[in-house]
């Protein structure tokens, strides 16, 4: 019988993570916001690495002093104008991108690994005694209120940026533990995981390379939106004298700074605050877009 | 021939509990009540049934999922009456299953490379470097191409799925393969195509099956005997041309009147017609004696009262009802 | 002809938008039915069954395009049908039952609640009607649901769609379908989720009751057996185009295209004779399916005509049509 073979392109594990990369980026791209969201994500990280070449005047960015020139209004030399102290308002606010942006990376990238595994744990054990201990403890620390602790923390260590973050992990990881919980209590009872058990799977491998991967796109979305808060959260702390200290420049604290010389010299309270901003709609508009690109597919 | 799998007394209720204030055991669902069966080493045990039979409730006791209320099961001898985790690694090789959703049986994270990895290396199969010409092996046994290694189940057919989850199945080399319904969810000529390679293979390895399925018309074709449960229990068992030649219990007479058939020959295998009426009931309040007795046509006074036992009615044919109590071979 | 048929169907060819292009679903479907006739539409996941009835009460999806073809009920076009005309036929006209009775009512609501709703929809455009009382809508649907052979139909109708079993659920529909008088039922897949002996039970409803209300059905099936038993008529479908049509004895005792022989192959018998081969090969690509005959890639007695263009269905015997070059004297 005369059955024809149809040639099949050779599938390697690069072209098909490939082809899944190409997949998710088109149902990224179907929104144009979320584009304009990327594309603003990245003008931003460019800036925070670059920040010594693309800003103007990048000595300002320290200690420095010009009475001179100080509150200038925003012209050519000085796009954004200078504050008392002589210094260039959009230098100092290009180099405070980074510590935002190094907030947001820090409290992330330590909250999410504590907290997956402790949801992923609990959610694997769900209706045993670990569960219960796991998830009560991270219910304890999720009734702390981050700026709060913040402060506590700040009037027992010293109110650095390390600080700043330190605080705002510990009332931060439960948020994790429990979307993770949520996922692997229900993934557990999947069938794939029982086709685990019944094979002679360890428990190690089940939760980690059999329910983890189905709770990734969840935990990525969060991850994505999360990064606008922690920025937002920096910059209260950053208005209230703790977090980067002086000189280091920090939006929030230019905000602060600003505010007394309102509506004066608006320039230098306005434009940080503008670009507080813009950073947290930016991450906001890409996470939609991580949010969509993940998704699970329709029918 | 010796027993590869003896079932004695089995039973798997799940209790009901009350709201979560109280936690009250209400009372329990019967899945599976007392059921004894044994399976021939290169045997095709069928287990038939439809929903609240249990039958899947045994094939998932019997291969670890969950642990058993009470009985026994002997696995070529050996007491493995503990869910799989606690069972030891070489039990878990010889006893393999293929699920009735490929969709959902096989991690939609993973690519088939991955996924037929996994009792490769649990059960140290064959060393790294061999893997892949393993995995290719595996593939070609059960007619896939070898690129599939790096494809991910939603890109695949449905029947491709479940070649799959077969060729998973038979990575660790198993005496004894539970398939429960595996090709339901399938068309029937992506289903043919599968039982045909499940029976080759069976052949081939000389394996044992336990096989679950809701249609006769499949069963009649596949295995070697019968086994039909309602509510928990076993009604009849006996060899497959037996059982449609010579159906004793009135169920049985029921579910092989209710097949769709498509030839006048097999019209005539219908023979004894008995209309199918009322519901299955719910097996949280199973109605004292026979568990038939609200549907049966032929019910006495004895079926509200006593459940049946099981009789030996004729060589190597079981059934369970008051109208063969006097019957023993 | 379209007057003798309550339905038929010319030449339909619908296509779905995806992302990457076109799915060219259906292909020159044509079917018919006549009143009081019962007629079994049988093929395989995909081959775009659900699509075609779905264009008879016009319920398409968004993405779908309709390229060419016309869908007349009693004479009146469906697919250019005005808002009011396709309501009537919705309300009054043409009923539907699915596949999953679970998914069909809402979950909140009592059976009484959606049954009366339906009738009243039904009901509400008759000028001079009685019938739209409270009580008069509590005994028609008291007797729909005693047509269709529920027990105790009083107790269902205060009840929730979560305490009744998946069978009484699927004769919920079927009541509901066909509370108030109608001309054309269409049931897709309707006991595919259920058990057998239910399935019995309620393909023996669905046939008698669509008789004694002399009411034409479209059964969608994938299984052969159930359109023996049923049916009158029967279509069998592959990817998108009707490939062989013939009266029920006809197609059992004498199938001519090799998909519908293939098939009938496959079917597990009671007989204990084995089991076909089944079919080698896929579902052709619907983004670039052939040019030719869509079931030649996988046919064992393709011929060179049959890639390059595509049979149409013809007459071979009385009443028994084959779209297939091997009986087509043009070709070959």
């Amino acid at each position: 019988m005369e059955v024809h073979k149809m040639k099949m392109p050779k599938a390697t594990d690069f072209s098909q993570k490939w082809d899944n990369f190409k997949r998710l980026s088109h149902k990224f791209s179907r929104s144009r916001i979320s584009l304009v969201g990327l594309f603003s994500v990245v003008v931003i990280v460019t800036l925070a690495i670059f920040a010594p070449l693309i800003a103007p005047y990048p000595e300002h960015a320290g200690a420095f002093v010009d009475y001179a020139h100080a509150s200038i209004p925003p012209c050519r030399e000085h796009l954004f104008g200078t504050d008392i102290m002589g210094r260039d308002v959009l230098s100092r606010t290009i180099f405070a991108l980074r510590g935002a942006l190094l907030m947001a990376v820090g409290v992330i990238g330590i909250v999410t690994p504590i907290g997956v595994i402790v949801g992923l744990v609990a959610g694997y054990n769900s209706g045993s005694l670990i569960d219960t201990i796991l998830m009560r403890t991270s219910d304890v620390f999720l009734a702390l209120p981050s700026l709060v602790l913040a402060l506590a923390v700040a009037a027992v260590l010293r109110p650095t940026l390390f600080n700043a973050m330190l605080a705002v992990c510990v009332s931060w990881w439960p948020w994790y533990a429990r979307l993770t919980y949520g996922l692997a209590s229900s993934i557990r009872n999947e069938t794939f995981v029982q086709a685990a058990q019944v094979i002679g799977a360890s428990h190690f491998h089940i939760i980690f390379k059999e329910v983890l991967p189905n709770c990734l796109s969840s935990i990525f979305t969060k991850m994505a939106l999360d990064v606008g808060w922690v920025i937002l959260i920096g910059a209260s702390l950053s208005f209230v004298g703790l977090g980067e200290q002086p000189p280091t420049p920090a939006l929030g604290t230019m905000v602060a700074d600003g505010a007394r010389y309102l509506p004066e010299l608006w320039w230098v309270c306005v434009f940080p605050a503008l670009v507080i901003v813009w950073m947290i709609l930016s991450f906001n508009l890409f996470g939609d877009g991580v949010r969509d690109a993940l998704s699970p597919e329709e029918a | 021939m010796s027993e590869i799998l003896t079932v004695k007394g089995l039973k798997k209720y799940f209790p009901i509990v009350s709201s979560t204030f109280s936690r009250r055991q209400l009372n329990y669902i019967k899945a599976v009540d007392n059921v004894s069966f044994f399976l021939n080493e290169g045997e095709i045990l069928g287990l038939v049934g439809e929903s609240g039979s249990g039958k899947s409730t045994t094939a998932y006791v019997i291969v670890g999922i969950y642990s058993p209320t009470a009985g026994d099961i002997l696995f070529k001898g050996r007491n493995i009456n503990v869910v799989a985790t606690k069972r030891p690694l070489e039990v878990k090789k010889e006893i393999a299953i293929v699920f009735q959703d490929p969709g959902t049986s096989l991690n939609p994270q993973h690519n088939i490379r991955e996924i037929l990895s996994v009792p490769l290396k649990v059960h140290k199969v064959v060393s790294k470097k061999y893997l892949n010409s393993k995995i290719e092996e595996l593939l070609d046994i059960v007619e896939l191409p070898k690129n599939y290694m790096y494809k991910q189940p939603r890109a695949i057919g449905g029947g491709e799925r479940q070649m799959v989850a077969i060729a998973r199945a038979l990575a660790t080399n198993p005496s004894l393969i539970v398939l429960d319904e595996p090709t339901s969810a399938l068309d029937v000529s992506v289903q043919a195509k599968i039982i045909n390679k499940l029976l080759d293979i069976q052949k081939e390895f000389r394996l044992s099956y336990l096989f679950i399925t809701h249609d006769l018309s499949l069963m009649r074709n596949v295995a070697t005997r019968i086994a039909i449960m309602y509510l928990g229990k076993i009604n009849e068992l006996a060899p497959a041309a037996e059982f449609f030649q010579n159906p004793l219990h009135p169920y049985t007479q029921m579910l092989i009147s209710s097949v769709p058939v498509v030839s006048k020959a097999e019209e005539s295998i219908k023979k004894k017609k008995i209309i199918s009426a009322g519901e299955i009931p719910s097996s949280v309040n199973i109605p004292p004696g026979c568990g038939f007795n609200t549907r049966c046509p032929f019910k006495k006074d004895l079926c509200f009262e006593v459940d049946p036992e099981m009789v030996e009615v004729m060589p190597g044919h079981y059934v369970r009802c008051h109208l063969y109590q006097g019957m023993r071979c | 002809m379209s007057e003798i048929n309550l339905l038929q169907i010319e030449n339909l060819s619908v296509s779905y938008r995806i992302y990457r292009g076109l799915l060219k679903v259906l292909d020159g479907v044509s079917l018919e039915v006549r009143p009081g006739e019962k007629v079994a539409l049988v093929g395989e996941t995909g081959c775009g069954k659900t699509t075609t009835v779905k264009s008879i009460l016009n319920i398409l999806p968004r993405q779908a395009i309709v390229h060419r073809g016309k869908v007349f009920f009693k004479g009146k076009d469906v697919l250019r049908a005005s808002d009011s005309d396709l309501n009537y036929l919705r309300r009054r006209e043409v009923s539907m039952i699915f596949q999953d009775p679970t998914a069909s009512l809402f979950p909140i609501f009592t059976i009484g609640d959606q049954i009366s709703t339906v009738i009243k929809a039904a009901l509400s455009e008759d000028a001079n009607n009685t019938q739209l009382k409270e009580s008069s809508l509590f005994e028609t649907a008291l007797n729909a649901l005693r047509a269709a052979s529920l027990p105790d139909p009083e107790r269902i109708l205060h009840s929730y769609p979560f305490q009744l079993s998946g069978g009484m659920r699927q004769r919920v529909c079927i009541a509901m379908a066909l509370a108030t008088p109608r001309e054309l039922l269409i049931a897709d897949e309707p006991t595919t989720n259920l058990d057998v002996t239910i399935q019995d039970q309620v393909l023996r409803l669905i046939s008698n009751m669509v008789a004694e209300k002399n009411i034409s059905l479209i059964l969608i099936t994938h299984s052969l057996g159930v359109a023996r038993e049923i049916a009158n008529r029967i279509y069998i479908m592959y990817a998108g185009s009707i490939i062989e049509m013939s009266q029920t004895e006809d197609l059992f005792e004498n199938p001519l295209h090799p998909y519908s022989r293939a098939l009938l192959n496959c079917v597990p018998k009671l007989t204990g004779e084995g089991i076909g081969q089944g079919v080698p090969g896929h579902l052709p690509d619907y983004l670039n399916p052939p040019l030719g005959c869509r079931f030649e890639p996988r046919c064992p007695k393709s011929m060179p005509i049959c890639k390059r263009i595509k049979p149409s269905l013809k007459e071979v015997a009385k009443g028994h049509f084959v779209s297939c070059f091997l009986y087509d004297s043009f070709g070959g």
